[in-house]
């Protein structure tokens, strides 16, 4: 890098801002996509909206690309650093900026932790509802990158629908403030584009978020299932009649095999294929009758036991071996690829077997554990990626069930977004003029094209220009 | 109006009526009963620099801001049809000249409601709801209805068909265009085809009913339910000049918790009515059409900040000689029937009083009215709205580019 721009940045951050030397970069080559690596040429932590514009307004005249950051642990590599580019990381902008509770909003700095907003407004009685498995490390800027998910999106849905502003700073420098907690935007809904872009449009330094009050009375059951397919039937049984859970959750056999071999083990019965884990909040009465009924249904789909949570201690013991679970896949193998496919809910039995039959053509040791009430799979495949071999499988098998699941009428992604991981299959769900769209969208935002480039949109055209890739050596590490 | 134009205009695709736009007079009208035939209309508008305002069935026509000029009109209303119903998996696509209320008998048969529950659905489409950002009663309970459009299929100007999103509940593949579209006002394209979360039909429904002495009353009842926690389906007061203020309270779900929620309410709102039992579709109905009560008549929206709904409230007693509100208070939305004869100026004069307690409005119905200063430029958005407009739109095809504010309406910023 330019020693006038290293300079320029230094004086805007201070020494404790940037990140420049080799072995401290290394912490930021990769998100959880560990498969796909690349070396940032510098990492920027600003403390704020000023200074990220600061920061963005050198590295803009610079034309230096430019990948935002949150806890890094998305799942699809779009924060995987690019060639001759820079990181920015909200990991200095912590703090929650504003609290009010009889609006029901917060105002937060992108770099704080998912679970630490809930905690902030625990003393109102209130909590922020978009719950990824990472909420205890996967700050709120990363969601809205994400449009994040988590099993309590089932009742309240994903980011999207929880945020009601954002301020953010432009690939040039300028700070737009849509930041107004008003439910209704003036002109374009310029904050629902921007949820879910994966960082390609700008960066989201300051973020307000809608809150929920805690329900009066949480239910926490665990159906035990001798076959993953009962399992399955029961959801989609659950949806069709309609019934108001908040999370249904399944996890198979390996998964609980693995969650209770860890410290995140939540007294699963290692003996189940298959364990469903829902949970009904609401007034007393209606928990009641919502649980009753849902109980009869487990029953007609052979739940051969129904467990529930005793205390809060109990049911907070069964959601860390629900959350630990990607965790916990460490006993099984070094590596773990988490696929996100969606399926139509009513085909959620099917696709299962579908994406079990892939991996085990594939000679692949495939774990489940996934948001069945959202048709959201997450097949897992343990691996070591150190055994090249290995990994072309697991990439191949992941590609298939991709392929098989968008065939059903099914989508990519549900929550991990499509980063760098899932880029060339976006073809599967848009045609060219789909996408030539979206490009001239991030055209108007990105002019020089330095936000996160290489992320979401295919490489397409010419097999010259397909050859251009962001990594140093042409392809992931 | 221009014949020539009519002529060529039927010429290339039939039949064309012709509709009022208002501040314009008559423009023709084509209603392509193909989106191929639509789609040659846009193209043949983009080519010879015509102007083109897309509609459904042309219902909010007034809600729009007087436009400088329209070509012509282009609806979407013989486009029309159920794409795909998945009762199991609780999702809609339709095409977007299918009426509001055909979808929800639709949907009925699988037990399903639809969100927006808007008023006058036999009259309103798909694609012109979701064009025009309208929400329901029903937004205190479900939210607005942009968080549950799943996809969209939308001609742009140049006439080339695109799709974003798709047809299940959860999905984060691509940007999220359809939340662009969606309360745009057919300035960035014309909506084709949308597919929707559905929600579950409730078991039983009440509706509750409670006369209020002053409006002072009804702010302390109102306050009372809020403090209670207890989340009603839809909540309103209607003002209606020297009237009774009155309370209503639409209850609904599974039979049990209903029932115990009304109980709950019937302690809250000592006095009030019980209007129905039971019968859930009347209920619906009976909320629904709240703010169409009386007709057709030239409206204020206001929406604010629940804290600050009581002060919006004061301000428009003080300054409307005769108040006739609508109001939403869970979602803090007061629909105001405003007077015949009022003025430019006064009516400026309430809108920035109300500007200044934090709340925006947006004119239904009173483009004669319309005072000529807007605000919206001043937003600092608007550089990059403008922008991506012309991006999509390159030649100014859409009518609703002349003005941004037309997307939303008048709108009236804090100063």
């Amino acid at each position: 890098m330019d020693a006038g721009v290293r300079q320029a940045l230094l004086s805007i951050l201070g020494k404790q801002g940037v990140v420049a030397d080799r072995t401290r970069r290394v912490a930021y080559e990769s998100d959880a996509l560990a498969l796909m690596r690349q070396l940032p040429d510098m990492v920027l932590l600003p403390r704020n909206t000023d200074e990220t514009a600061r920061c963005m307004k050198v590295l803009h005249e610079a034309g230096i690309p430019i990948v935002p950051r949150g806890a890094g642990t998305g799942l699809s590599g779009g924060a995987t650093p690019v060639k001759n580019g820079v990181v920015i990381g909200t990991a200095r902008m912590r703090r929650v900026l504003e609290l009010n509770a009889e609006d029901q909003y917060a105002r937060v700095e992108a770099g704080l932790v998912n679970v630490d907003m809930t905690r902030a407004c625990k003393e109102h009685s209130m909590f922020y509802a978009p719950d990824p498995s990472s909420q205890k490390a996967c700050t709120i800027g990363g969601n809205v990158a994400e449009n994040a998910g988590g099993p309590h999106c089932f009742k309240y849905g994903s980011t999207t629908r929880h945020i009601l502003g954002l301020v953010i700073v432009t690939p040039e420098g300028e700070i737009l403030d849509l930041s107004e907690p008003h439910p209704d935007h003036e002109g374009y809904d310029l904050v629902g584009l921007f949820v879910g872009s994966e960082g390609l449009l700008g960066i989201a330094t300051e973020i307000t978020v809608r809150l929920v009050p805690e329900p009066e009375v949480v239910e926490t059951l665990l159906g035990l299932y001798h076959n993953l397919d009962d399992a399955c039937e029961t959801v989609t049984e659950i949806i069709a009649a309609h019934l108001d859970a908040s999370a249904l959750e399944i996890l198979d056999r390996l998964t609980i095999q693995a969650v209770e071999a860890s410290v995140f083990a939540a007294g699963y019965p290692t003996d189940t294929d298959a364990v469903l884990l829902i949970e009904v909040e609401g007034h007393e009465v209606e928990v009641q009758s919502t649980t009753r009924a849902i109980e009869e249904i487990l029953a007609k789909h052979n739940a051969f036991d129904v467990r529930k949570s005793r205390d809060e201690f109990e049911r907070m013991k069964l959601w860390a071996g629900r959350k630990g679970a990607f965790g916990a896949m460490g006993r099984i193998a070094p590596d773990l690829y988490v696929a996100d496919v969606v399926v139509p809910r009513t085909r959620l039995r099917e696709l299962v077997r579908r994406t079990t039959d892939i991996c085990a053509e594939f000679d692949l040791k495939l774990s489940n554990v996934f948001h069945a009430g959202d048709g959201n799979l997450h097949p897992n495949i343990s691996y070591d990626r150190r055994n090249p071999e290995e990994v072309e499988r697991v990439l191949e098998a992941g590609r298939r069930i991709m392929h098989v699941c968008v065939e059903a009428g099914g989508s990519l992604t549900g929550e991990h977004g499509v980063g760098l991981e899932k880029r060339e299959e976006m073809e599967l769900m848009f045609t060219p003029d789909d996408l030539d769209v979206m490009e001239s969208i991030k055209l108007v935002w990105d002019p020089t094209q330095r936000m996160n480039p290489g992320k979401l949109l295919p490489q397409r055209g010419c097999r010259e220009i397909r050859t251009s890739s962001p990594f140093a050596n042409g392809e992931p590490a | 109006m221009s014949d020539t134009l009519k002529q060529r205009l039927e010429r290339e695709f039939g039949s064309c009526d012709v509709v009022a736009i208002p501040g314009l007079g008559e423009r023709p009208l084509v209603a392509p009963s193909t989106e191929v035939v639509l789609c040659e209309a846009l193209r043949l508008a983009q080519a010879d620099r015509l102007r083109v305002l897309p509609i459904g069935l042309g219902t909010k026509l007034s809600w729009m801001p007087a436009l400088d000029r329209v070509d012509f009109v282009l609806s979407t209303r013989e486009l029309a049809g159920v794409v795909a119903y998945e009762p199991g998996d609780g999702t809609l696509t339709a095409l977007a000249g299918t009426r509001m209320s055909e979808l929800e008998s639709e949907v009925a048969t699988g037990r399903h409601l639809l969100t927006p529950q808007v008023p006058g659905a036999t009259n309103a489409t798909l694609g012109g709801v979701l064009a025009s950002g309208q929400s329901g009663f029903d937004r205190a309970a479900v939210g607005p209805p942009k968080h549950h459009i799943l996809g969209m299929r939308v001609a742009l100007a140049d006439g080339r068909v695109v799709t974003s999103g798709g047809r299940l509940v959860k999905n984060v593949t691509g940007f999220d265009m359809h939340r662009l579209y969606a309360g745009s006002f057919g300035s960035l394209c014309v909506v084709l085809e949308a597919s929707l979360r559905l929600f579950p039909a409730p078991e039983c429904s009440f509706v509750l009913e409670r006369e209020c002495t002053d409006l002072a009353q009804a702010l302390e009842l109102l306050g009372s339910i809020s403090a209670s926690k207890l989340a009603p389906t839809a909540l309103a007061l209607d003002v209606e000049g020297s009237n009774a203020p009155r309370i209503t309270v639409l209850l609904t779900g599974r039979k049990e918790p209903a029932q115990w929620l009304l109980a709950q309410f019937k302690t809250l709102l000592p006095a009030a009515t019980q209007l129905e039992t039971g019968a859930a579709p009347t209920n619906l109905q009976h909320m629904r059409e709240a703010d169409l009560r009386g007709g057709s008549w030239a409206g204020l929206r206001v929406s604010c900040l629940p804290s600050r709904l009581a002060s919006v409230l004061g301000v428009l007693e003080s300054q409307l000689p005769q108040l006739e509100i609508h109001v939403r208070p869970a979602v803090a939305e007061v629909l105001v029937r405003m007077p015949s004869k009022v003025s430019a100026i006064a009516l400026t004069s309430l809108q920035q009083d109300l500007a200044k307690i934090g709340a925006r409005t947006q004119l239904r119905g009173t483009a004669a009215l319309e005072p000529q200063s807007t605000t919206l430029a001043r937003n600092p958005a608007f550089g990059l709205m403008e922008k991506l407009r012309s991006n999509l739109d390159p030649h100014a095809t859409f009518a609703g580019q002349v003005s941004l504010l037309g997307v939303r309406g008048q709108t009236v910023e804090s100063v």
